[in-house]
């Protein structure tokens, strides 16, 4: 991430330079998109938060402080909405996350690509867990981000991300996707 | 069951951030610990599976989508004038700097009235030249003619002050009356025409003359220069009720 050039581009957008939003959207719609997904499992609820995030990072950038990085900060009010979202479907559905899973876990495997499986794996963990797991393996950022995005020290991170690793490796292992002998 | 300090070590290696020593001690651990390496193998393949999981396309529904949505003037005025600090955060600043907008804004609309105002009164760009004034009283008079017909009677006074030649004419009349006067503008220019009493009349200069008509009586003076002084003729024609009653040419 070019951060001098992320911070040149607010500047600009908050000079009234409109071009230069587009470009932050165009930089970072892939990396707020994936999130969402990962953290959804919809593409058209994660096409929606990603709208709604950077609809809502224009309306806050006069608010947003220069001293740290400007992705550190879309990462935080991107995982906020994607959690956002998740709870306010899960209110109006009035389902588990449970239930909608474990609904499609039969003999089905076999016909899932492995990603699908993972991706399902992955929704069985809590969103927390979850959001570690997005943010250190997909999005490939440091202890210290992590804990900057989610407002956790490092300890934590490291302490809660080992947890979510275990957790997503438990139920591989009961979905059968890692040997346990 | 694993010691915690090898777990962590497990989830450091995942991760990178193990050291060389550590690395060896674990691997020296694992090696006489089953448990311990069926741990390591299954959660290496489940960061294995992460690490291999694809980057979706972003839609191109969602930059459309937020720049049709934003307010795009939204930074557009404030900001300009002072840069990415804002200072228009506090309430009274805010409402006094849109005070002083708005009498800003007072003082250019009523600048921009007072200068149409002035140009539509005086509106001097084409004008120029010098501003004297001439004695009418020193004026001789070249020639008295005396009008005397069944539809009108009046006088035609030419008089003179140097190059100047002022034409004074008085017509009284119950019926329309026109003058027609025609003129050599190579010899003759005609410079002005003055109206000497307040009945209606209609002042037309066309290239080479100047009709005047009125409704019935008619007093003027028309003023002309004149560019060779030793030419100077006139034509005068007379019309009553549209028909030409005379016509006489006058040497000034």
């Amino acid at each position: 991430m070019d951060e001098k050039s992320d911070a040149r581009l607010v500047q600009s957008c908050l000079a009234g330079n409109v071009k230069a939003f587009e470009r932050l959207v165009e930089k970072y719609q892939t990396t707020v998109y994936n999130i969402a997904f990962r953290m959804t499992a919809n593409f058209d609820d994660a096409e929606d938060i990603a709208q709604a995030v950077f609809i809502k990072i224009y309306e806050q950038l006069d608010k947003y402080n220069p001293k740290f990085k400007f992705f550190s900060w879309l990462y935080r009010i991107a995982l906020n909405e994607s959690l956002n979202a998740r709870k306010q479907k899960k209110h109006l559905t009035e389902l588990d996350d449970d239930i909608i899973w474990t609904n499609s876990v039969d003999k089905n495997y076999s016909r899932m690509e492995t990603n699908e499986r993972v991706q399902e794996a992955l929704m069985l963990i809590s969103a927390e867990q979850r959001l570690l797991i997005v943010l250190k393996h997909f999005e490939a950022l440091s202890y210290q981000e992590i804990a900057f995005c989610l407002d956790l020290s490092e300890k934590k991170v490291k302490s809660r991300l080992y947890d979510a690793r275990q957790m997503l490796k438990n139920v591989l292992v009961t979905r059968g996707m890692l040997q346990d002998d | 069951m694993i010691e915690k300090f090898y777990i962590e070590m497990i989830h450091k290696e995942i991760d990178g951030f193990i050291s060389e020593t550590e690395r060896k001690k674990l691997h020296r651990y694992l090696e006489t610990t089953s448990e311990a390496k069926k741990y390591y193998a299954q959660l290496s393949q489940t960061s294995e599976f992460l690490d291999k999981m694809p980057r979706l396309e972003a839609s191109p529904n969602i930059k459309k989508y937020v720049m049709n949505s934003i307010d795009v003037k939204r930074y557009a005025t404030s900001r300009k004038f002072f840069g990415n600090k804002s200072i228009l955060t506090k309430p009274v600043i805010k409402l006094a700097f849109a005070f002083s907008l708005g009498i800003l804004c007072g003082i250019f609309v009523y600048a921009g009235i007072l200068q149409q105002i002035s140009e539509r009164t005086a509106n001097n760009s084409d004008l120029y030249g010098s501003i004297g004034v001439i004695d009418t009283a020193k004026f001789e008079t070249v020639k008295e003619i005396p009008i005397v017909l069944p539809e009108l009677s009046g006088t035609l006074a030419v008089k003179r002050l140097g190059n100047n030649i002022d034409i004074q004419t008085i017509l009284n009349s119950q019926q329309p009356t026109e003058m027609l006067i025609e003129y050599d503008e190579s010899f003759l220019k005609l410079v002005r025409f003055t109206l000497a009493n307040s009945t209606k009349t209609f002042f037309d200069p066309g290239e080479k003359n100047v009709r005047i008509s009125s409704g019935g009586d008619m007093q003027f003076t028309l003023s002309f220069t004149d560019v060779h002084i030793e030419n100077d003729i006139i034509a005068v024609k007379l019309f009553s009720d549209g028909r030409l009653i005379d016509a006489q040419e006058i040497s000034l």
